[in-house]
């Protein structure tokens, strides 16, 4: 997991996004344990409040739940969960972006289609 | 729980170094104290600490009044930029005298920072480099467990590594039992994402007094075509700009605005570049 | 609270300078007694033990203040604390000096005695309150005890007062002062008494010392009452002065 300080997004986005990451990768199983908000906090050497805050987005998304006096733990169905997620997000981040790049470049949709296909079979 | 600070006036003969500062430190909260050299940040510790006395106005510790008031300075520790240990006392005594003006000192914990920083107990103070004395001094602020911890310029002296190990340990004990730390500093990259709240202060006023996040989502950058970016910032809070050739980037407060957006580059400030950007002449 | 911390740290800070003063002390004693036995000299003399002490006290008072401030200012320690410890440890040093000095003193004329030497061991208190220095009755010594005390209480009060005063001033008030007021009593004083005043300061400061020390008439028609008083109102005013030094001392 990487936390850039000096990126225009958010660090406790960073940190729950790289956890995301890390589960989707299968770097935290389902019901494994992920660590805690003083690890993330020492490591990254970032305020525990930003590190909490990350840690309850996934929380909060049903990702991650709390066992009394153990720590955070994946949830089974996590990583189901966060594909649907980012699926979603792919449209946003990704399609919506090229197809500006796309106009501003002048490339046509077919040209387009063959540049993926062209991608697809590489 | 809080240091309430009310009204402090502070003159140096005609200078004047605090000029009706209030504000409130919360509990359990790590502050950035922020300045320039001069801006009157360790003034303000030094008389919350009790150790010069303001002109006018009133320090409050967990509601009790600071002054000349063992009880309530004794809720908090200051570590200055000076050393008020007697030079010929060894490390070793210091801790044992320390326990007994602040019974909740861990010696253990202490004995055990010093073996991480390679601090020898045995040494006298007289005897130590610049780099070791701010380790000594750490050493005993992370160890006496008052409330309110109050750090000067805590890595003065410090090579990288150092600091390093003084935020990882800091951070751990902080995480693990929460108390209100005030780290008046001018390496702010260092500990921009360390700090909740930031207050700065210039020539004697608190400019900003807030937490880190929102501070810094309720500013930004725009950079663009002077001709654009002069346009687009008519009207709005502007804190300063910087030219290249025709190129314009003007810092802003406030949120960007999309509509009239077009040409121009939004981005957001780091800390360090905020302050800056703030406390310029 | 912060007083028991506070006059443990200053008074262990205390008695070990004042057990290097005592080793000097009977050091001293004992090269006397040998050099007096060896050279077979008569009317060698061992006095005023009381002076020795209190030029320390005055030294003690002297270098008491700066670095217990800053330790004290460190650990948390309000200066209305400082100034009621300081006042504890004052007392303490000096009622543990003058009992020691009046152990010490009976030790040396006993030794002195049982050696068979010839040398002479007078305290200032049996100088200045009785025949040829023999201190006969129970309140005698009691009232010998208690003048020694009070007496180190003014002195040790002045040396404090006088640091504080010098970590007050900045530079240019340090200078004036440590050269004006040793200039003023050392040469301008003199020279007033001996033009303009034709010799009346001089004779005002003989009848106030002897009106303060009791001492008017000789041996053991002096008494050492007003002498006790003195101690204790120079005591009080230098240190009451010295509290209002102390009261708005900035750490430097």
């Amino acid at each position: 997991m990487q936390i850039n300080t000096n990126s225009e997004k958010p660090i406790f986005l960073q940190i729950a996004e790289g956890l995301e990451d890390a589960i989707l990768s299968g770097a935290f199983t389902e019901e494994s344990q992920i660590p805690s908000i003083t690890e993330i906090s020492v490591n990254y050497k970032i305020n525990p409040a930003t590190a909490l805050k990350g840690i309850n987005m996934l929380a909060d998304a049903g990702i991650v739940y709390k066992k009394r006096g153990l720590g955070m733990f994946v949830t089974t169905g996590a990583v189901e969960k966060l594909k649907d997620k980012r699926k979603q997000l792919f449209y946003q981040n990704f399609i919506e972006g090229l197809i500006a790049e796309a106009k501003r470049l002048q490339i046509s949709k077919s040209e387009i289609q063959a540049m993926i296909e062209g991608g697809f079979e590489e | 729980m809080s240091i309430e600070v009310k009204n402090i006036t502070k003159h140096y003969g005609k200078t004047c170094a605090l000029n009706n500062v209030s504000l409130t430190f919360a509990d359990n909260k790590i502050y950035g104290l922020l300045g320039r050299n001069g801006a009157g940040k360790s003034t303000l510790l030094n008389i919350i600490s009790n150790r010069i006395f303001a002109d006018s106005g009133t320090i409050s510790i967990d509601g009790m009044p600071a002054l000349e008031n063992d009880a309530a300075i004794g809720r908090l520790y200051a570590m200055g930029e000076k050393t008020y240990y007697p030079e010929s006392m060894r490390i070793k005594e210091v801790f044992k005298w320390t326990k007994l003006f602040y019974p909740q000192f861990d010696d253990a914990f202490a004995r055990s920072l010093a073996e991480q920083f390679g601090l020898k107990l045995n040494k006298k103070i007289k005897s130590l480099s610049t780099g070791y004395l701010t380790i000594f001094k750490l050493v005993v602020a992370l160890s006496v467990n008052t409330p309110y911890i109050l750090l000067d310029e805590p890595v003065l002296g410090l090579d990288a590594n150092n600091r390093d190990l003084f935020y990882r340990i800091l951070l751990e004990k902080y995480s693990n039992n929460p108390f209100t730390i005030i780290i008046s500093t001018h390496l702010i990259e260092e500990v921009a994402n360390l700090i909740e709240d930031v207050v700065i202060i210039k020539e004697g006023q608190i400019i900003c007094s807030e937490a880190r996040e929102q501070l810094l989502a309720n500013s930004y950058s725009v950079a663009g075509s002077a001709i654009a970016v002069d346009a687009y910032t008519a009207g709005k809070k502007l804190l300063g700009c910087e030219m290249l050739t025709g190129l314009k980037t003007a810092y802003i407060m406030g949120q960007p605005d999309c509509v009239t957006a077009g040409e121009l580059e939004f981005a957001k400030i780091d800390l360090q570049k905020l302050f800056i950007q703030l406390t310029n002449a | 609270m912060k007083i028991k911390p506070s006059y443990q740290y200053q008074l262990i800070d205390n008695l070990k300078s004042i057990m290097i003063y005592y080793i000097i002390i009977i050091c001293v004693y004992i090269v006397v007694l040998y050099t007096t036995a060896v050279t077979t000299s008569t009317g060698v003399s061992f006095n005023g033990l009381e002076i020795a002490t209190l030029i320390y006290l005055f030294v003690s008072g002297l270098c008491a203040f700066k670095d217990n401030f800053l330790m004290l200012e460190q650990n948390s320690v309000s200066r209305k604390t400082m100034f009621n410890t300081r006042i504890l440890i004052a007392f303490t040093i000096c009622l543990i000096m003058a009992v020691i000095d009046k152990l010490l003193l009976t030790a040396f004329i006993a030794i002195a005695v049982a050696s068979g030497s010839s040398i002479q061991v007078i305290s200032l208190f049996g100088m200045l309150y009785t025949n040829a220095g023999v201190i006969s009755t129970i309140w005698m010594h009691i009232a010998g005890l208690i003048f020694s005390f009070c007496f180190y209480l003014s002195v040790l009060a002045v040396g404090y007062f006088i640091t504080v005063l010098f970590y007050r001033l900045n530079k240019l008030g340090r200078v004036a002062v440590g050269v004006g007021v040793p200039a003023f009593l050392c040469i301008g004083l003199p020279i007033l008494n001996a033009t303009v005043a034709d010799g009346k300061i001089g004779d005002a400061y003989i009848k106030l010392m002897v009106f303060a020390m009791g001492i008017s008439g000789s041996g053991s028609a002096n008494q050492p009452s007003n002498a006790i008083i003195s101690g204790l109102v120079v005591f009080a005013i230098f240190s009451l002065f010295g509290w209002l030094l102390i009261r708005k001392a900035a750490v430097r």
